[in-house]
């Protein structure tokens, strides 16, 4: 196919500007980027036609194109000749030919699939790919279970996206940016550009401001506390206890829920025995309810009055409902010892509960497109600061009864749900969920990536990967136990080690472990390709490394197919080579727009093809007659062409996303807020935990090896993590923050904005507050160290500061690094964690980020500076 | 007349630093100058302790120092009252840069970190630093324009001022918060004008400065 | 609000003030330091001593250096050195000619034109009196270089009112705007005036003893009213508008914090009040005026360069915004 790239007047905006996608943080704003008559870009604007960013760009989206003409840039494949691998150590690098590393690589891959293809370990974390059908496509093809999004899988949606696939049929959710009003922020920063769906909620909640109340629940003010009418500073890792305060408070002393909501829509009516287990209908085996007027009734009798409160004889059995569970479950968790975990003041829990009550105008409906529905605008927004702690999935479970208690899940001022389980389809998106047996919300295993829902759990069994997969029923992600499985091989028993490593766009050298931990983890895997721009930490630790392109010379089709939430526009789109890469690829003749055409050669080297297309047709949902023939042979553009035909219709192909590249639609009032249109119910008691807690300790007591279950619970506590109980003179918590000119690791050897960090949050500072530097004698622009419980330093600047609690060391993202172009000075959090048991939570796969640390001058600094 | 202002909704200000990058990709600004940055402040004490934004840039002032100050001439006011600097011209006395109470003029020193004048301009290490070596003159003293380049452009090509993006300034442009607005501040009915008479008027930096200046703001903290 | 950011000190680093520091603190400005504190005591000097020498009529008797009477020389090699330095520090000086440009508005095309006037015209005021190798090539211009025709006399008082301009200018480039609230006085311009008087009647004592010629009361008389006009224009700006943003942490500087010993010390102990005390001194005890006029001299002149140096090092914007203190309303209120 003649393709036409670098088409540049696609847009209105005149010549020299193409319409694009940007890659550098997961919410893939639409851009518009300009070629000066050098060929060079040189400006990159927000897409103004594009509804989910309207036009607007975050600093890291502004500075993009820096990067492009980098001179580290890695132009030809390349073969390490030292054997002998580590940080510091130089590879020598010589280059080879395309052919030749193709057929090495695809070599180890054939080899790998005979014995096991599960010993394949793919990383990545390239959000074009794992959002399309691209990335599931590529590791089904090879017969892999799923990619490994590697860092993100250690420390981010661990209690996330089980949770909201439980409770909403969604993998990621965020606030209403439009209808709430009031929104609580736990560890999180909604409403600043620090989150999803940044410039479209960031952009609504500013001009709403006022009509607004937000409070932000963190150990630090990061940049939405600071935006926030409230910061409310909390020890770390103590979220839950305050979450179940505030449930104890809605329920037993309040009495503000959605009783309606709670009957109909979630499963807190079944009646629940002694034993924690739902009672059953003996005829059908439905759970039961108690019908105020019949007795015990299946809960799809329908039953118009089923209780939510009461102890119940059923049979001559004790039954309350799982409401009733919970109220009693809760009422440990008083304001006053609430406060005693927290460092909360028992009257600010008890005025936040009442608060987000209020807020939540039970009872109340609002009409969109003259459809009445709830109206609901109090939520909460968390991600990686609830998650990344040892109880994480108990800290997910408990975040959850907030907007559900109160009816706020999908509907307008709630929590809104994004149900990208349907990748690969835009169209004819499904917004219901299917219900299981027991009529609970049932997704399971989602999409082509290894990435597990939470209900119905899966089976156990004895782990196939270091991931223990087979053992986290439960969880989303394994991969911390990659690690663990690594530093202590015959803790569990040595499950199988990978044998071979692709890497692409996921430094987990800088982004996961200690570098040591990850290094040592890496240097056990025979062999190791990574497909790079530019070398990275780990990238050097590779055999061989293929050359990638910059997100500006990229051609990848449907890297967007809806994030915003609610009452906004549908939209589709994908990136396109703003300019044409000079690299040569590995298909002669072809452009080099996209690491996919990597991918397709290796399968075809490596006899697997068919299976590709296969797993294509299927992810990707295609039909006739875009399906691809598994006995054929397609360039990577004729897949676009086809994907996007079949996806968009069939006058949207190649030569369309080239010249415009823009879908939107709008959205009917189901899509904007589903929960009113379907049946499937929310939990909240989740008794599921009671047998796959007896499954998973049968499984490890099989197998022999040591597995923590005690967090298998059908109610959420607040459980001490590793750091709670502090002992001098460790007696604070490490933990970092994100930044809004920073995502994840990768934008800091961007030039501009490594300098605006120098200048402005510098990655090198640790926050103190000033109680906690008086005490240690340090001041303001010291050379400090941090020292962790578990031996592990990092130096860092003093930066003296109200802004952060008083046990806490506050440092920024994973700065540092030793590849060219890090700053090595830079504070690197990641080196400061601990992979072992006593950090890791056996439910979620989480890893604890709040680390017992201790912190001394090195050197004095001069005062004042900053 | 035209008098093009800005006004700053600091209340709206989420601390992004986007305008600060936007402009510096737009005007392609020395590495170590930031013409229009937020800057941040604490404010109270633990746990009662906030942090505070505040977008800053040139004000354009109507009786605006730099001018007065400007022993060349490089600083001029142009008739729509957005001040200029002509890096050609200037000498490099930094008197505007004393005289300026924002701090709002920037001079690009030759820091070592790119090859000599003359040089190829690919020997620079990044594009934002070849782009300054290209667009500005070393020695010589930069500043805000309001991006009147994209002004004029817009005016020559029948744009909307303030609206169409290439057609407004690029902080303008890119802020997430819509925390800006920029337009003709002669014009009662124009959309800066408007927003001031719904906010009661806008507030200025400095006032003791007296400089009259076109960047406005609400809600300042 | 009080914190002020380090100061250069005329080290490293970017000279941008506060705008690339992301902050809202009182700034210290990092533009002009100790070049600038050179070439406005060389200024200051330069006119200072040519009108001292002229006023006090002191050009005729002191020596000469080809011709041209010593005083002058100085004079005119201050201003020149000066000057160089002025033009060495720009950024651009090759544009350097561009600085007489703006002279409607501009202190410093205003510091331009009067250094070339002077220089010119004080230089064409004594060209007849050039000797070069015992002839003396201009004799026949049509004045006297002493100023005793018409012709010199006109000379004379436009090269003379091209020193005051001289002696001024750097205090008025600095006094004119309300950026820096401890530069925005009369009493900057006043001061170096002053101080440029002082240190000029000291530089031409200096002379009087080098040529063996005796100080007279007189000029001690002189030399006291100027250091006491200036102890109270130093006292005086102390002593005003104590509170307001900048000016309060320049004054903390100056009085309380790292300058506090060079500024009590140098510039008002031993540049200011014991000159004053020395020349009431020399005033009264004809017998020592000789050795007074040259501790004057070295008590003023490092005197002189320190005030300028610390006005310099303690110019401080106020922070752009004070939070909590409203602006009068621009428009629609």
């Amino acid at each position: 196919m003649e393709t036409v790239l670098g088409a540049r007047t696609g847009t209105a905006y005149g010549d020299g500007w193409v319409r694009s996608a940007c890659t550098i943080c997961m919410n893939r704003c639409g851009i518009l980027a300009h070629v000066n008559d050098d060929e060079v870009v040189d400006k990159i604007l927000g897409d103004p036609d594009n509804p989910h960013n309207h036009g607007r760009t975050c600093a890291k989206g502004d500075a993009g194109f820096e990067g492009l003409t980098d001179p580290d840039r890695i132009t030809t494949p390349l073969r390490r000749t030292n054997p002998d691998k580590g940080v510091g150590v130089d590879p020598g690098w010589v280059p080879i030919s395309w052919d030749e590393a193709l057929d090495e690589i695809a070599g180890h891959l054939r080899d790998t699939i005979a014995d096991d293809p599960e010993k394949i370990l793919y990383t990545s974390f390239d959000i074009y790919h794992l959002r399309g059908a691209l990335a599931a496509s590529w590791v089904t093809g090879l017969g892999m279970p799923g990619y490994s999004t590697w860092s993100a899988a250690i420390f981010c949606g661990n209690n996330v996206h089980g949770i909201l696939y439980m409770n909403q049929n969604a993998f990621e959710s965020n606030p209403d940016p439009i209808y709430s009003r009031y929104i609580l922020n736990f560890g999180a920063q909604f409403g600043s550009v620090v989150h999803y769906d940044t410039m479209h909620s960031t952009h609504e909640l500013s001009v709403r401001r006022s009509d607004v109340r937000m409070v932000s629940v963190d150990p630090v003010c990061s940049s939405a506390a600071a935006v926030a009418d409230e910061w409310v500073p909390i020890r770390p890792g103590t979220d839950a206890a305050l979450i179940l305060g505030m449930v104890d408070q809605l329920i037993n002393e309040l009495g503000i829920y959605d009783a309606e909501f709670l009957k109909n829509s979630t499963n807190a009516a079944y009646l629940v025995g002694t034993d924690g287990r739902y009672l059953r209908d003996p005829r059908t085996g439905k759970p039961l309810v108690w019908d105020e007027a019949n007795g015990p009734q299946p809960f799809d009798a329908g039953t118009a009055n089923a209780a939510l409160t009461g102890t119940f004889d059923v049979d001559g059995a004790e039954a309350r409902p799982g409401f009733q569970m919970l109220a009693d479950h809760v009422r440990s968790y008083t304001p006053e010892y609430v406060e005693s975990i927290t460092t909360v003041p028992a009257e600010t829990v008890r005025r936040l509960a009442r608060e987000f009550g209020e807020a939540a105008c039970i009872g109340e409906t609002i009409t969109v497109d003259g459809v009445e529905l709830p109206y609901r605008p109090a939520t909460v927004a968390w991600y990686r600061g609830l998650s990344a702690h040892k109880h994480s999935m108990l800290n997910g479970m408990a975040i959850i009864l907030l907007p559900t208690l109160i009816g706020g899940i999908d509907v307008p001022g709630g929590l809104l749900g994004d149900p990208w389980g349907l990748i690969g389809k835009v169209k004819d998106l499904e917004y219901t969920s299917k219900a299981s047996d027991d009529g609970l919300i049932s997704q399971g295993f989602i999409g082509g990536g290894r990435v597990g829902g939470l209900y119905p759990p899966r089976p156990t069994g004895p782990p196939k990967t270091t991931e223990m997969w087979e053992l986290l029923p439960c969880a989303p992600y394994g991969t911390v136990f990659s690690l663990l499985n690594s530093e202590q091989p015959e803790l569990f028993g040595a499950p199988p080690f990978p044998s071979m490593m692709i890497n692409f766009n996921s430094n987990m050298m800088k982004s996961s472990g200690p570098p040591e931990v990850v290094e040592r983890f890496i240097k056990r895997i025979p062999f190791v390709a990574a497909i790079a721009k530019r070398f990275e930490e780990t990238t050097l630790m590779a055999d061989i490394v293929l050359p990638d392109v910059h997100y500006l010379e990229r051609m990848t089709p449907l890297v967007y197919q809806h994030l915003a939430s609610g009452d906004s526009r549908h939209s589709a789109y994908g990136a396109k080579p703003v300019v044409q890469s000079s690299i040569e690829g590995p298909v002669a003749g072809e452009p080099f727009v996209d690491a996919m055409q990597i991918y397709l050669e290796l399968l075809k080297r490596a006899d697997r093809l068919p299976q590709f297309n296969e797993a294509f047709n299927n992810i990707a949902k295609m039909r006739d007659p875009y399906r691809l023939d598994p006995d054929a042979s397609y360039s990577y553009f004729e897949i676009c062409d086809r994907w996007l035909r079949n996806t968009l219709g069939d006058d949207k192909g190649l030569d369309w996303h080239l010249s415009d590249g823009l879908w939107t639609e709008d959205k009917t009032v189901e899509q904007k807020f589903p929960r009113p249109f379907f049946d499937a119910r929310a939990q909240v008691y989740c008794e599921f935990m009671i047998d796959t807690k007896q499954n998973l300790e049968n499984t490890v007591e099989e197998l022999g090896i040591p597995w923590e279950t005690d967090d298998y619970q059908p109610l959420p506590d607040w459980k001490p993590g590793p750091a709670y109980e502090r002992t001098a003179p460790h007696d604070l918590f490490v933990t970092n923050m994100k930044v809004p000119n920073h995502a994840l690791s990768h934008t800091h050897k961007n030039s501009i904005l490594s300098t605006l960090s120098n200048r402005h949050n510098d990655l090198k500072s640790v926050w103190i507050n000033p109680k906690t530097a008086d005490a240690r004698g340090i001041s303001h622009g010291d050379l400090v160290q941090i020292e962790t419980s578990g031996g592990r330093k990092q130096t860092a600047t003093a930066r003296v500061t109200q802004l952060v609690h008083p046990e806490v060391l506050a440092t920024q993202g994973c700065g540092g690094g030793w590849s060219s172009g890090s700053s090595g000075d830079e504070v690197n959090f990641n080196a400061l964690l601990n992979i072992d048991v006593e950090h890791i939570d056996f439910v979620s796969g989480a890893l604890d980020c709040a680390i017992a640390a201790d912190v001394r001058t090195v050197r004095s600094g001069r005062g004042g500076a900053r | 007349m035209t008098r093009w202002g800005m006004v700053i909704d600091a209340a709206r200000c989420v601390g992004c630093q986007a305008c600060t990058v936007a402009c510096k990709t737009e005007n392609q600004s020395p590495l170590d100058a930031w013409y229009a940055p937020v800057v941040e402040w604490e404010e109270g004490e633990f746990p009662d302790a906030t942090l505070n934004y505040l977008p800053v840039l040139c004000n354009h002032c109507e009786d605006a120092p730099c001018v007065t100050a400007c022993p060349s001439g490089a600083l001029t006011r142009r008739d729509d009252g957005i001040v200029m600097a002509d890096e050609d011209v200037c000498i490099g006395s930094r008197a505007c840069m004393t005289a300026c109470p924002y701090g709002a003029l920037h001079f690009f020193e030759d820091r070592g970190t790119v090859a000599v004048e003359g040089a190829p301009a690919e020997a620079a290490p990044s594009v934002p630093e070849r782009y300054a070596h290209q667009r500005h003159v070393r020695g010589a003293v930069s500043k805000c324009t309001y991006c009147a380049h994209k002004i004029d452009f817009g005016l020559e090509n029948g744009l909307e001022v303030g609206v169409h993006p290439l057609a407004t300034p690029a902080c303008v442009v890119t802020c997430p918060a819509e925390c800006r607005i920029f337009g003709d501040l002669d014009d009662p009915d124009s959309n800066v004008s408007q927003y001031l008479a719904g906010h009661g008027g806008g507030e200025v930096l400095r006032p003791d400065a007296k400089t009259l200046p076109s960047t406005q703001y609400v809600g300042l903290p | 609000m009080t914190a002020v950011s380090p100061t250069a000190g005329g080290g490293s680093g970017p000279q941008n003030v506060f705008m690339d520091q992301f902050d809202l603190e009182a700034r210290t400005q990092r533009v002009w330091d100790i070049n600038h504190a050179i070439w406005f005591t060389l200024m200051g000097v330069g006119g200072g001593v040519f009108l001292a020498g002229r006023i006090l009529n002191l050009t005729e008797g002191l020596g000469y250096l080809l011709g041209i009477p010593t005083v002058d020389v100085v004079s005119f090699g201050a201003i020149a050195v000066g000057g160089a330095i002025l033009v060495a520090d720009l950024g651009r000086p090759l544009q350097a000619w561009r600085a007489f440009v703006n002279v409607r508005t501009s202190w410093i095309s205003w510091g331009a034109w009067s250094d070339l006037i002077f220089l010119v015209v004080a230089g064409l005021l004594v060209l007849p009196a050039l000797s070069l190798g015992g002839s003396e090539p201009f004799s026949g211009l049509g004045w006297d270089p002493h100023g005793g025709d018409g012709g010199g006399l006109a000379l004379e008082i436009v090269a003379g009112v091209a020193a005051v301009v001289v002696m001024t200018y750097a205090g008025a480039v600095l006094a004119r705007p309300r950026a820096i609230p401890y530069w925005n006085s009369p009493a900057v311009p006043l001061q170096f005036l002053l101080s440029s008087a002082a240190m000029s009647v000291a530089v031409v004592m200096l002379i009087e003893v080098i040529a063996g010629e005796p100080v007279t009361a007189g000029q001690m008389v002189l030399l006291g009213l100027l250091t006491a006009a200036l102890l109270i224009a130093v006292v005086v700006h102390l002593l005003t508008r104590t509170a307001e943003p900048g000016k309060r942490e320049s004054l903390e500087r100056l009085l309380r914090g790292q300058y506090r010993g060079l500024f009590a010390g140098l510039v008002v102990v031993a540049g200011t009040a014991l000159p004053l005390v020395l020349a009431v001194v020399g005033a009264a005890a004809s017998g020592a005026r000789d050795a007074l006029a040259v501790l004057c001299f070295l008590l003023l002149v490092p005197g002189g360069f320190w005030l300028r140096l610390l006005t310099l090092r303690v110019g401080i914007f106020p922070p752009v915004h004070i939070p909590g203190v409203a602006s009068p309303r621009t428009a629609g209120g």
